[in-house]
């Protein structure tokens, strides 16, 4: 590459092009290129109609962006996805563990049982090999003695994604979760012939497969939420209360411990507390319910400690406050794709805060209000 | 001209997730760049089944390999090289479709509403810049990757030249090579016009 100044003299069209000195100066007009190009200019004016010449190149180079389309992404991801699923090398953010101590015993039995049994194998090639055809009826009684396949043992999937990370998975039967920050799935794996059952910590949205003989299940608390093929999301975070919001097909939830049920139908919501004791039937909001599947974080008045909760949650991060809350503060705004930095300077004008983004650390520091009001 | 891409915060912490076996982790960089990964894929060959096959095939070894994945990386040229290297492989298997897909090249609209000496103008524009795309799609496959790179992705020749994995001087030939075939294209394009204008 020419990058001393000197040979710039015998330049042609094509250095001029391919110099990024010179592109600054077309396209950015930058004053250092500028000045650098202007005295060129002066010094070597035979140059002059390569540069022209150079310039009508690049302004004229373009390129059609080729765009992928939604469907085309999704559908990709969704190949690359399930590839990897089929691949299944060890399955990616799901952890197997055992249910109980009884199971546990039972999973390490298995192992010891299939050690055995390729043991086994290797003997009998052995002995096959060592005998031949003459001692054939020795083969026809070894499979008895191969001890018969471990018991299908009940194991655990869980489903986890950790504050600031949301994910998506299909479940064997097709239907898929849309787990929200902070938010943990557990079920059996492969699910029993009759039931679909799985257990809810934190807020999700469920896309069911349909499934008349298998009614899919979700515990949050004291409720469940039964399901044949529909979409619904379930928020149900640690110290707050549950909300079943439904938004297509239909879906029955029930007290665990009493005869208590209610059906909803799309757009129809419950929103009750964590032991069931309270609940009532509400039309939800769909575009506030549903927002952080579109990565959006809406406020809606919320008192300052209650928002300042779910940014920790979302981004993955601790707010530290310096000094109390302002009693009085709520918080109101809608943000989409943004991210933690530009959230916290929209709020702070409103709010009248400072604020200070130290790794996975937030500081907040209010301003005084003025003495005089 | 161009500030070296700084890994984010944000993309350190999926990269760190990725390693460590997240499917979110993977999710997140598809998501990130699969746009930018399908146009640059597009300006090499014109094949959107084989551009997609090929991101699909990076995204599924960046999953295979995360066990061996360096810590520090920039993850935008590194997918970049992925992509050019799985193309160039792709595209080597069927040269014969590859053909026929630069048969149908631009189809654009150029809509220009503007007073009649001005729409003038931009028709000349226009020509210029139709004439010297039709020049970019005739490129050879990895000039043509070249240009995009630096031209049309803003990289660096040094990262042009760890994407394309080549040394910086075959780097700078290749684009010296296609910028004098294009300079040839605009010339002609340009003569055409300044006889048409003649005549008129």
């Amino acid at each position: 590459m020419k990058t001393d100044p000197m040979s710039k003299s015998d330049y042609t069209v094509e250095d001029f092009v391919l110099d990024s000195l010179f592109r600054e100066w077309i396209f950015a007009n930058k004053a250092d290129a500028k000045l650098y190009w202007e005295s060129y200019m002066r010094k070597h004016p035979e140059k002059i109609k390569d540069i022209e010449q150079a310039r009508t190149l690049l302004v004229h180079l373009s390129q059609e962006k080729a765009q992928i389309s939604k469907l085309e992404k999704r559908q990709l991801w969704e190949n690359i996805s399930s590839e990897i699923d089929r691949q299944h090398d060890e399955p990616s953010e799901t952890k197997v563990i055992p249910m109980d101590s009884w199971s546990a015993i039972k999973q390490f039995q298995a192992e010891q049982q299939k050690k055995s049994r390729v043991a086994w194998k290797r003997k009998a090639i052995a002995v096959l090999l060592l005998v031949g055809c003459v001692g054939y009826f020795l083969t026809r009684s070894f499979p008895e003695k191969v001890p018969p396949p471990p018991p299908k043992l009940a194991e655990m999937e869980v489903l986890q994604a950790p504050a600031g990370v949301k994910s998506t998975i299909t479940l064997e039967d097709g239907s898929k979760v849309f787990l929200n920050s902070g938010s943990k799935v557990t079920y059996q794996k492969g699910f029993t012939d009759s039931l679909r059952l799985l257990t809810l910590e934190g807020e999700a949205f469920f896309e069911v497969a349909h499934d008349e003989n298998r009614p899919f299940i979700v515990q949050t608390g004291a409720l469940s939420t039964t399901a044949l093929g529909t979409s619904f999301n379930i928020s149900s975070f640690p110290g707050e209360d549950i909300a079943i919001s439904l938004v297509t097909g239909v879906v029955l939830v029930e007290k665990d411990d009493s005869e208590e049920k209610e059906e909803l139908h799309p757009g129809e919501g419950i929103q009750a507390s964590k032991d069931a004791l309270t609940w009532s039937k509400n039309k939800f909001d769909s575009e506030m319910v549903l927002s952080w599947m579109d990565k959006t974080l809406i406020f809606n008045k919320e008192p300052f400690a209650k928002a300042s909760e779910r940014l920790e949650n979302w981004f993955g991060v601790e707010v530290i406050f310096e000094n109390t809350i302002p009693g009085d503060l709520m918080v109101s705004g809608k943000f989409v794709d943004e991210s933690l930095e530009n959230i916290l300077t929209g709020l702070s004008y409103s709010s009248r805060f400072d604020y200070q983004i130290q790794g996975k650390k937030v500081r907040i520091h209010f301003k005084q209000k003025p003495d005089i009001l | 001209m161009n500030l070296a891409p700084q890994t984010s915060r944000e993309e350190s912490t999926y990269w760190t997730l990725l390693q460590e076996g997240s499917q979110a982790g993977l999710e997140f960089f598809y998501q990130k760049y699969v746009d930018d990964l399908f146009s640059f894929g597009m300006g090499i060959v014109r094949s959107e089944d084989q551009v997609k096959d090929a991101i699909q095939e990076v995204f599924l070894d960046l999953w295979k390999y995360r066990g061996r994945l360096s810590d520090s990386v920039q993850v935008r040229s590194y997918l970049y090289k992925c992509l050019a290297h799985k193309i160039f492989r792709l595209h080597r298997k069927d040269q014969k479709t590859q053909q026929m897909n630069w048969e149908y090249t631009g189809e654009r609209e150029a809509v220009v509403e503007s007073s009649e000496s001005k729409l003038i103008q931009f028709q000349v524009e226009d020509h210029l810049r139709e004439s010297l795309s039709q020049a970019i799609a005739k490129l050879p496959e990895r000039q043509r990757a070249v240009i995009n790179c630096l031209f049309f992705e803003e990289f660096s020749y040094e990262e042009t030249s760890q994407i394309m994995n080549i040394n910086l001087r075959s780097t700078y030939t290749l684009a010296w090579k296609a910028i004098a075939s294009l300079k040839k294209h605009l010339f002609k394009a340009m003569n055409i016009l300044f006889l048409l204008a003649f005549l008129g």
